[in-house]
């Protein structure tokens, strides 16, 4: 469904999508007409792609009938030449990466984020904002959350490792006990050398991007699901010029971002696989 | 629910960062071709599908559950 939504910016940017699954044709059939997918979803009922690939989860035994001939939930992005430019696995086969992360990690296409979830705030010397690649979170979909700083012209902060003294940019996020957090991702940065410190260490102008994914765990179905989950974002940097520094600052952002539902028939009867 | 709900997730071991479970053609390599029948039971092959344009294959678990 968040592909199709977003199918339009794919066809703009020259990407045709393709989805393959176990099921038959007539799930298949079944699936795109309630959901109203337009592009193909392919029927590689036995898997005999997926074991062409190697991707079947070959953790889940045969008598796990309903289970068995899954592949492991993953992307590929492939170049006009037809070769791989870049892939996305995840080891747990509930777990789906959002439209928007695949567009920017896979594709490096811009999305439009108007509408989604967003906050800012003005700190020393810069500009520091939150935005979810997604219109909401839903149940085991990754979204990336991005924080970004921008910094005014002709300042830098510091990415870590620092030596003592300098204050690395640090994002935190935390929010209630069922969402999952992952390491943020920093951008690379600039060599950066300061008179009586032996080596070189990095900084970070312009507009520096922080990656977060992050994902909701409680299933849409549980008695006491949430429609809302609470953001704290916090961003500690040191802006810098040339000469001086400003004083460190911690930026906390709150944003609260809603919880969508997840489209899905009838769970098979048999109890899932642990991975 | 308890059965759909996860105890503990486990760690979401996206590709390049873990070699734990095999991720199929590497970057760099063709995509194996294939056909398989689409949504409306038509034949699609991929490579004539796609046109010599940039693509997204998603391998997902089941369109049904």
């Amino acid at each position: 469904m968040q592909l199709q939504q977003n199918l339009e910016t794919f066809t703009a940017a020259g990407i045709k999508v393709f989805a393959i699954s176990y099921d038959p044709v007539d799930v298949l059939a079944k699936f795109a007409e309630e959901f109203g997918i337009t592009f193909p979803l392919l029927s590689d009922e036995g898997s005999a792609v997926m074991r062409q690939y190697g991707i079947m989860n070959t953790m889940v035994r045969p008598e796990e009938t309903d289970y068995y001939g899954i592949p492991y939930p993953g992307t590929y992005a492939v170049g006009e030449d037809g070769r791989v430019t870049e892939k996305s696995f995840f080891r747990y086969y509930r777990v789906r990466p959002s439209a928007q992360s695949m567009l920017k990690d896979l594709f490096d296409v811009e999305f439009d984020t108007g509408g989604d979830p967003y906050v800012e705030a003005a700190g020393e010397g810069a500009r520091v904002s939150a935005v979810l690649a997604s219109d909401g979170l839903v149940f085991m979909q990754r979204d990336p959350l991005y924080v970004r700083i921008a910094l005014n012209p002709g300042l830098h902060i510091y990415r870590a490792p620092v030596p003592d003294g300098f204050i690395a940019t640090e994002v935190t996020v935390t929010g209630p006990d069922l969402l999952v957090v992952e390491q943020p991702v920093y951008p690379e940065g600039h060599p950066f050398r300061v008179a009586g410190i032996p080596h070189e260490f990095e900084v970070l102008d312009g507009s520096v991007e922080i990656e977060v994914p992050i994902q909701w765990t409680q299933p849409d179905n549980a008695p006491d699901s949430a429609t809302i989950v609470p953001l704290e974002i916090t961003v500690r940097y040191q802006a810098c010029d040339a000469q001086q520094c400003f004083i460190p600052r911690t930026v906390s952002l709150h944003l609260d971002v809603p919880v969508g539902r997840l489209y899905r028939a009838t769970p098979p009867s048999t109890p899932p696989p642990t991975r | 629910m308890t059965s759909d709900t996860p105890k503990e997730t486990p760690p979401n071991l996206r590709f390049p960062e873990s070699g734990e479970f095999p991720t199929g053609p590497e970057v760099g390599e063709l995509l194996p071709d294939f056909t398989l029948l689409d949504q409306h039971g038509a034949p699609v092959n991929f490579a004539g599908a796609r046109d010599r344009k940039r693509a997204l294959v998603v391998f997902h678990r089941s369109a049904r559950w």
